[in-house]
């Protein structure tokens, strides 16, 4: 019986106290434990808490840093169970674990750690005299040849390695799935990468499949790092039964790291110093850090940033720095170029890999020396997940060095570091009712049998994400999947199920859908990709998306695989170019690129920093004593807290004030260029999102006119005409009025972020198919653009479900509508006050934001008087031509 | 807007308001091209699960034209979508349509385009003729994918083709893109007229003809035989009405 020190949510029961070392053994088989003590001394501490637990059946998750032992945690009680059915000779050929990871090189990995106890206690076992059968384990992910999986027909393994997308085939694979019923365990890997996406979602509605199938209880192990509410991941993973989460036991050691957090910056001064001077700072400090250890993990925010440091430093110190020891990993390379690059962190042969994200999860890298992050990883949870792959075991100090890129790069590293240290987590949260991924398991679910709608609710809503899906909203879905949208005759061609409302079942329909099913399901979309070609001779030189090309005009210059061209035009979805003229520079900045978004949590810590100085500054305090206060409060450096006080020093000297703590400051200001409404809204970028596109609504409406915006995580401008009058006053008590939600969603309709993310949905539920009839349809032959589509759609029902779902996605994945109400309720409410002012020029925290924001337009809702006022302009520019 | 709905391009050949098609008024003809029926399906056997919704808004402005009571229709070419053999669907479509337009219009002339092997299946069974060219008085109405062979006779003063699709791309001081159908029209190099009409198709998405060379275009008679550049432009758009932007090479010099 579990008797301890415990904290109880529910039903969660957060576990504080392990189990004594003869409590957790005594739960092995005898040889499991003699193996376990032959090769090590001691338990670790997820291991104390787990092998009581798992033995008894209980539901766990185990977070932890790398290298904690949390696999053996997970595998050791199941391994000595396996053992003993084998021994009593009640071992079935059957499957009876299934280990899920979002990676298949971790799977690869996890394959090889569980053979080593396989082999050796059955070896172990032998040697005294207990003869016990092989368990055999087997990787089922999308690389495994066809040979290899009728072999695993023939003679299944009793632990199955696979992927989400992998497991979601299997569950429909008629003969193979049947091996599934004697599943008792399912172990989730990575649950923090997991939790909060729609692939993860799509994992929650298999296991709970996966459990129909087997039509009792199982087993459900999560392990992951450490995460933020741990009950929102315990939900997720063990889902919920007679309207309540199933019990789950949460054990969390991931504190028992300790970190090293450095904070630097490349030059002494982030404004004074020019982009030159600051990249060859860079790379002179990257150079130093990386020749002072054996092997450095450097860590980007993007893809393009992690090929530019590989590229500067291989060029500056080529003798130094090749192919042999230094290197890139990141999503868009080949997996034959990750994997090397994996082989040789392992064997120790590199100095250095450069990595967006890639490298965050846990892929066995070996010994790492220290990891560099360059700029803000915007959030707490990533940066101690990126820094704790350093150092041996768990017990060593995580070594992590920041280098900010800019000043609010600073003050943001800065306030981070400080509630990483403290052990403030920012929260995740699991998408609800994500339409596109119910459809998919819908059609995989209806290849099985026939279902009424009441025993697919319950299944479904037995899935967290689901919890709350309604009877229409369920019926609605299965209605487009059954193809009620076009006429009963057409329906043979677009039905992928067949529905009947008179009884309220459904079941599967059309000679293709299975093999639509197993060749389009997962969560993660394709982008369309539009192929270029180099003019005179039309040679093709690579693809840029489709929502790049929908903004180039011809005469633009733009980079592509670090080449500069020209774009001269575009045809049927092709893309012609010439390289551009020597010396010039790209006219298309990033308008795409999605960043990463600085956490609500991190942000609202940045403001009650901001107002701390603020009243240290408003109070008269000398330098001295600010910067002393910044060094200790924040164990920064001098250098760091000089160049942090003089950010704050300009800005307060230029305005007279600083936002605060619940506060938006508008600063109404121009440039050469444009005027603008700067919000000071340190919010994060999905926040602002939401709030820019609502304020410039309302100021698009009054004005009649586009409007341009910038967002960051920082706050967002809009850019505004040369000329105009504008009653900020009312303007803040007209938001008062208006419903975020709506606005949001009439505005989005005519965004690039709306097309692109409806082709996502389309593609996810099954409206746009990526492989057909057995033939691969590659986007860029389909010359049908994602505006048409939704136009089309749009016309014939505003209340698509895949329609519905692109706007689900985009206001509550992408922006964040319910945190972006909260603020215009705090407005309401008088708890965040606003405040204006005018300046002459951008004061410095504005002019960050503006120069370095993302980009993106609001268009004036009256689409007549567009273009008319469009028509006039050209005509005035064209009669001034003729 | 305005002005009288109907826009004269040239004596007797004009437009109505934003509808994509030509009334040859003097031989109280209606010239239309590019209907693509079967799209949606065809695009369903590719994938592509579109609900249809091209049948009906074609129909619905058929409706309107009709209203005009002009005696013939004239359907300039790629009346279907699918270039093989039609499916069953397609088929009923144009079949379905065929049988409404014959309701409405005391002659009906098809002119084959390229999208159109296999029509005679259905047009047989109306008695219908598919020509690769017609002349009605001094109009010679093809659809422009290839040089016909009337083109080099002397008894016609103005062509009329399809095929192109033409759209124009417009962009605001913020980058913003708009497009808008549009006809083209102006001379040949010898001296004669030309009326490119845009696609009567729903879902027609169109060249952006202001921002292609010319060698990109597709009818061979706009290529080689057109100037293009002093071409005028009439944009058709349903909320804003019809607009006119002059000549193309003007606007190709400002965009």
């Amino acid at each position: 019986m579990l008797k301890m020190d415990s904290l109880s949510e529910n039903s969660f029961i957060f576990l504080r106290k392990p189990f004594s070392r003869e409590e957790s053994l005594s739960v092995l088989q005898p040889y499991v434990r003699a193996w376990f003590e032959k090769n090590f001394e001691d338990l670790t501490p997820p291991q104390r808490f787990s092998l009581k637990l798992v033995s008894e059946g209980k539901n766990v998750i185990i977070t932890g840093p790398t290298g904690s032992g949390k696999t053996l945690a997970a595998f050791l009680s199941i391994l000595s169970e396996l053992f003993k059915l084998g021994e009593k000779g009640e071992l079935l050929d059957s499957i009876y674990v299934v280990y899920i990871s979002p990676l298949k090189a971790l799977d690869n990995d996890i394959k090889k750690n569980l053979m080593i106890p396989l082999t050796e206690i059955r070896k172990l076992a032998s040697e005294n005299g207990i003869t016990l059968p092989e368990i055999r384990i087997s990787l089922r992910t999308g690389d495994v040849s066809s040979s290899e999986k009728q072999s695993q027909l023939k003679l299944p393994p009793h632990i199955l390695i696979t992927t989400p997308e992998s497991l979601a085939v299997i569950l429909n694979a008629p003969k193979f799935s049947a091996y599934l019923k004697t599943v008792r365990w399912i172990v989730v890997d990575e649950i923090h990468e997991l939790a909060s996406n729609k692939r993860g979602v799509h994992l929650s509605l298999s296991l709970e499949r996966l459990q129909n199938l087997v039509g009792s209880r199982i087993v459900r192990i999560g392990l992951g790092a450490t995460l933020h509410p741990l009950s929102e991941a315990a939900k997720f993973l063990v889902g919920y039964e007679n309207n309540a989460p199933r019990e789950c036991y949460i054990v969390d050691v991931s504190w028992d790291k300790r970190y090293d957090l450095k904070l630097i910056t490349p030059v002494k001064s982030l404004i004074y110093s020019s982009a030159d001077e600051l990249n060859e700072s860079l790379y002179n400090i990257l150079n130093k850090i990386i020749s002072k250890g054996k092997t450095t993990l450097i860590f980007t925010n993007t893809r393009s940033g992690t090929e530019r440091v590989v590229f500067h430093l291989k060029e500056k110190w080529g003798d130094k720095y090749n192919d042999q020891n230094l290197g890139a990993h990141h999503g868009s390379l080949s997996r034959d170029i990750r994997l090397e690059v994996e082989n040789k962190l392992k064997n120790g042969q590199m100095k250095a890999v450069v990595s967006s994200t890639s490298l965050e999860l846990g892929i066995d890298v070996g010994f790492i020396d220290q990891v560099v992050q360059i700029g803000s990883p915007k959030s707490v949870s990533r940066a101690i997940q990126r820094i704790g792959r350093s150092g041996h075991g768990f017990k060593d100090v995580a070594k992590g060095i920041f280098i900010a890129m800019d000043r609010d790069d600073l003050v943001e590293l800065m306030v981070m570091l400080q509630e990483a240290r403290s052990r403030h987590l920012d929260s995740i949260e699991v998408p609800k009712k994500p339409l596109d991924i119910l459809a998919q398991h819908v059609v995989g679910m209806s290849l099985t049998k026939k279902w009424s709608v009441e025993e697919a609710l319950s299944l479904i809503r037995s899935c967290y994400a689901y919890r709350e899906l309604t009877e229409d909203e369920f019926v609605s879905l299965l209605r487009y999947l059954a193809g009620e949208y076009v006429e009963l005759e057409d329906r043979k061609v677009y039905g992928k199920i067949w529905f009947d409302p008179s009884d309220g079942t459904f079941g599967r329909r059309g000679k293709y859908t299975r093999v639509i099913y197993y060749l389009n399901i997962g969560a993660i979309p394709d982008e369309v990709k539009v192929d270029v070609y180099r003019l005179p001779n039309k040679k093709f030189i690579g693809g840029i998306e489709e929502s790049f090309l929908e903004r180039l005009r011809p005469g633009d210059i733009f980079v592509l695989g670090g080449k500069l061209y020209k774009f001269r035009y575009a045809r049927a979805m092709k893309c012609y170019v010439e390289p551009a003229p020597k010396g010039s520079s790209p006219t298309i900045p990033s308008w795409f690129s999605e960043m990463l978004p600085l956490s609500f949590e991190l942000a609202l810590q940045i403001q009650k920093f901001r107002e701390n100085l603020r009243n240290m500054l408003v109070g008269g305090k000398r330098k001295l004593e600010i910067i002393q206060w910044l060094r200790s409060s924040f164990s920064v450096s001098k250098d760091v807290a000089n160049e942090v006080y003089a950010y704050f020093k300009e800005q307060y000297l230029y305005t007279r004030t600083i936002p605060g703590y619940m506060e938006i400051l508008i600063e109404k200001t121009r440039d050469e260029r444009s005027n603008y409404l700067v919000f000071h809204a340190l919010f994060g970028r999905r926040v602002n999102d939401a709030l820019s596109r609502f304020f410039s609504i309302l100021v698009s409406d009054e004005l009649r006119k586009n409007i341009g915006i910038v967002i960051s995580d920082t706050g967002f401008a809009l850019i505004l005409p040369r000329s105009y009058n504008l009653d900020l006053q009312k303007l803040i008590e007209k938001s008062k009025l208006m419903d975020l939600e709506s606005v949001l969603k009439d505005n989005v309709r005519r965004t690039e972020l709306m097309k692109r993310r409806f082709r996502h949905c389309a593609a996810r539920s099954f409206l746009v198919l990526r492989n057909y009839k057995g033939y691969k349809i590659s986007v860029n032959k389909q010359q049908l653009s994602s505006q048409t589509i939704l136009n089309i759609i749009e016309d014939k029902d505003p209340d698509f479900p895949v329609l519905r779902e692109t706007y689900r996605e985009i206001l509550q994945d992408v922006m964040d509508l319910k945190r972006a109400n909260l603020v215009l309720d705090w407005i309401k409410e008088g708890k965040l006050k606003i405040r204006t002012i005018e300046t002459n020029i951008p004061s410095p925290f504005a002019h960050n934001l503006i120069v370095l924001g993302e980009e993106d337009v609001v268009l004036m809702r009256d689409k007549k008087k567009r273009l008319l006022e469009l028509h006039e302009k050209i005509m005035k520019k064209i009669s001034a031509l003729e | 807007m305005e002005t009288k709905k109907f826009i004269e391009l040239f004596k007797n050949v004009e437009v109505y308001d934003s509808i994509p098609a030509l009334f040859l008024v003097d031989v109280s003809a209606i010239v239309i091209s590019d209907l693509h029926l079967g799209y949606e399906v065809a695009m369903a056997e590719k994938g592509i699960f579109l609900p249809k919704i091209q049948y009906e808004k074609e129909v619905a402005l058929l409706k309107r034209l009709s209203e005009f009571k002009f005696k013939t229709l004239v359907l300039n070419g790629d009346i279907k979508y699918e270039f093989s053999e039609s499916s069953y669907h397609e088929y009923k479509e144009v079949l379905n349509f065929l049988d409404y337009v014959k309701t409405k219009f005391k002659n009906i002339v098809i002119v084959r385009g390229n999208h159109d092997t296999f029509i005679t299946r259905v047009t047989k069974k109306f008695q219908l003729e598919v020509v690769d060219e017609i002349k009605i008085n001094k109009y010679l109405i093809t659809h422009g994918h290839i040089l016909p062979e009337s083109f080099f006779d002397k008894d016609w003063e103005t062509i009329i083709i399809g095929h192109e699709h033409p759209s124009i791309a417009l962009f605001d001081e913020l980058g913003i893109k708009d497009k808008l159908e549009c006809f083209l029209y102006g001379k040949l190099a010898d001296g004669r007229n030309l009326v490119v009409s845009p696609a009567f198709s729903y879902v027609s998405t169109g060249s952006e003809i202001n921002l292609l060379p010319k060698e990109e275009l597709l009818s061979p008679i706009l290529r080689e035989y057109a100037l293009v550049d002093e071409l005028k432009v009439l944009a058709i758009d349903e909320e804003a009405g019809p607009l006119y932007f002059g000549k193309l090479g003007n606007l190709r010099n400002i965009t």
